[in-house]
């Protein structure tokens, strides 16, 4: 019988595709790069799959791949903003805080790696020790990388530190 | 009172919010063009020790888009029930009172090479076929009686023999281009090609009748050789199915394969019988549940092993089962081995977190070899007394080792 595992790769595609998507979306904001993230993502898995044991451990393995993909392509597009625009730190924005457009504008302002572990840990609710395993870092590195990147977001969407973020909600 | 870091984080998702979403439309991921680059970069990869980037293009592909449902392994499946139990009077397959004793594990030697994988072995466990990585004068290695009898090269990318008979005849393929695989065999020390252009050997039986597909990667038919020399010949398929690959064949020249039926991605067991006749294997059940495909894994004289699919909106499930040929009825394994690999005694080896035997209800757990890490089992002998597989382990800087084993039982 052959190696199966080009059917173990196509298995796990069909398995994992909506989440990687659904990742990737919310990493970038846009449908279209989303699925071109996606897209290198299982490339990359493929030509490393013979050397991939079991499918069930590379569920990790290949999100810190989609990440890594990420943080390769806006490592790229942030050094290109910064010598663009010559300012790294734009005024505050006067526009609307909740509206989405204007936090991802903000958000992409942030050095990749904040926008990375901010996305994971509050949009796709991954806790401290799963986004320090994507990242390759430890569960200290991505504390303090919130804590700037909280800042530094709240800077630039003009949100006062200590005043709640989105003031409509009531306690 | 509550924690100044929960405060932080219910501010911080509130100040995300408005970024919650889902991606709208069809996904435009094209996964048989994501393979044929991913194939590529295994030989860049092999060429330059390093990968450079390649830019990211996005394509629309009607034929390779997938549907984005959310499907997962693992998950078990509710009511593990047989439906189908093969009666006493008709079973062929002896409960197997007692699985395997006294098992050891050994590293296949290798010569100077450290990774290497074993890919398959013949019925008598005297012969195991394997992959050596890094290695510039060849990419295979067959051992027999755990030595090394020859390290012949397959031609192409990802040279590798899928199966072996008692004689020590090897089948396998190679990766000619991006989507187009030879076939080859080895025999009396050579490597030569098998007939036909873009084929793929999957499997040999002692009598030296050959099985695989021909066609592009993905696209494939299936084909037999009745032996090694002679010309290959495309196997019947049902109305209205173009694709399928014939994957296994036992001593009694019965084949096993997988057609595509209409309307479907994915494959499902097609058998063709000794007699000239040709039929779908029904999907088995658990509980109330239908499966949606059966893949088969390995076959022996009167029976086939597999895996069950089932899919459901959003979870996709596997069974294992084993199949009686004769009157067409499914058992449900004990356990989800992956793969099934069935010996005749009725033994099924494979991976189950850790290498195992099933022998009936009992699972026997196979040493561990001390690097550890996870395994991928290859073969197992008709007497379900010898073990191929392979151990798969991190090294430093993100890279896989992988070890050839061979367990041995009594």
């Amino acid at each position: 019988m052959p190696e199966r595992t080009d059917r173990d790769y196509l298995a796990f595609v069909h398995a994992r595709v909506a989440e990687l998507r659904r990742t990737a979306y919310l990493l970038c904001g846009d449908p279209h790069q989303a699925d071109d993230f996606v897209q290198e993502t299982l490339t990359k898995l493929y030509a490393r799959w013979p050397r991939i044991g079991r499918v069930e451990n590379v569920d990790a393995y290949v999100h810190t791949m989609l990440v890594r993909v990420f943080l390769d392509d806006r490592r790229r597009g942030w050094w290109k903003v910064r010598l663009l625009s010559g300012s790294p730190e734009p005024p505050p924005a006067d526009q609307n805080p909740e509206d989405g457009p204007v936090v991802r504008a903000a958000l992409a302002k942030l050095p990749p790696r904040q926008q990375a572990v901010l996305v994971l840990r509050y949009l796709c609710d991954k806790p401290v020790r799963e986004v320090a395993d994507l990242l390759r870092c430890s569960e200290g590195t991505v504390k303090s990388q919130t804590a700037h990147g909280l800042t530094r977001l709240r800077a630039l969407l003009g949100v006062p530190a200590l005043a709640p973020a989105v003031s409509r909600e009531k306690r | 009172m509550r924690g100044e870091d929960e405060m932080t984080d219910e501010r911080a998702v509130r100040l995300l919010t408005p970024l919650r979403g889902e991606p709208e439309g069809p996904a435009r991921i094209d996964v048989g063009r994501a393979m044929a680059e991913g194939r590529r970069r295994r030989v860049l990869r092999r060429w330059s020790g390093g990968l450079a980037l390649v830019a990211v293009t996005s394509v629309t592909a009607a034929g390779g888009t997938l549907a984005a449902t959310a499907l997962r392994e693992g998950t078990p499946v509710p009511s593990p029930t047989p439906v189908a139990t093969a009666s006493a009077a008709v079973s062929a397959v002896p409960a197997g009172p007692a699985g395997p004793k006294d098992c050891r594990v050994d590293r296949l030697p290798t010569g100077r090479v450290t990774k290497a994988l074993v890919t398959a072995g013949d019925p008598s466990g005297r012969y195991l076929t394997g992959r050596l990585y890094n290695n510039p004068s060849a990419n295979t290695i067959i051992w027999r009686d755990a030595r090394i009898l020859a390290r012949p090269t397959v031609p192409g990318d990802d040279g590798r023999w899928s199966d072996i008979n008692r004689s020590g005849v090897a089948v396998g393929s190679g990766f000619v281009t991006d989507d187009r695989e030879q076939a080859y065999v080895y025999r009396d020390g050579k490597v030569t090609a098998l007939n036909g252009r873009a084929t793929a050997a999957y499997a040999i039986n002692d009598a030296g009748v050959v099985v695989g597909s021909i066609g592009e990667v993905l696209n494939e038919a299936p084909v037999r050789w009745n032996s090694v020399d002679a010309k290959v010949t495309r196997l019947p398929l049902p109305d209205g199915v173009t694709l399928g690959r014939a994957e296994g064949i036992s001593e009694d020249g019965t084949v096993v394969g997988s057609v595509e039926p209409p309307g479907k991605r994915e494959s499902t067991g097609y058998l063709w019988l000794p007699d000239g006749t040709a039929r779908m294997m029904p999907l088995p059940s658990v509980g109330r549940k239908k499966a949606d495909l059966f893949w088969p894994e390995s076959i022996i004289d009167g029976w086939v092993a597999g895996r069950a699919v089932f899919d459901e909106k959003d979870v996709r499930t596997f069974a294992s089962f084993r199949y009686r040929i004769a009157d067409g009825t499914y058992e449900l394994l004990a356990q989800n081995v992956i793969p099934a690999l069935i010996s005749e005694n009725g033994w099924l080896a494979g991976d189950l977190g850790g290498p195992v035997v099933l022998a009936g209800n009992e699972t026997v757990k196979l040493p561990r070899h001390p690097t550890g890490g996870d395994y991928q089992i290859s073969s197992i002998s008709v007497d379900g007394r010898v073990i191929g597989g392979s151990s798969s382990f991190s090294l430093p800087g993100d890279k896989v080792g992988n070890d050839p084993l061979i367990w041995t039982c009594r």
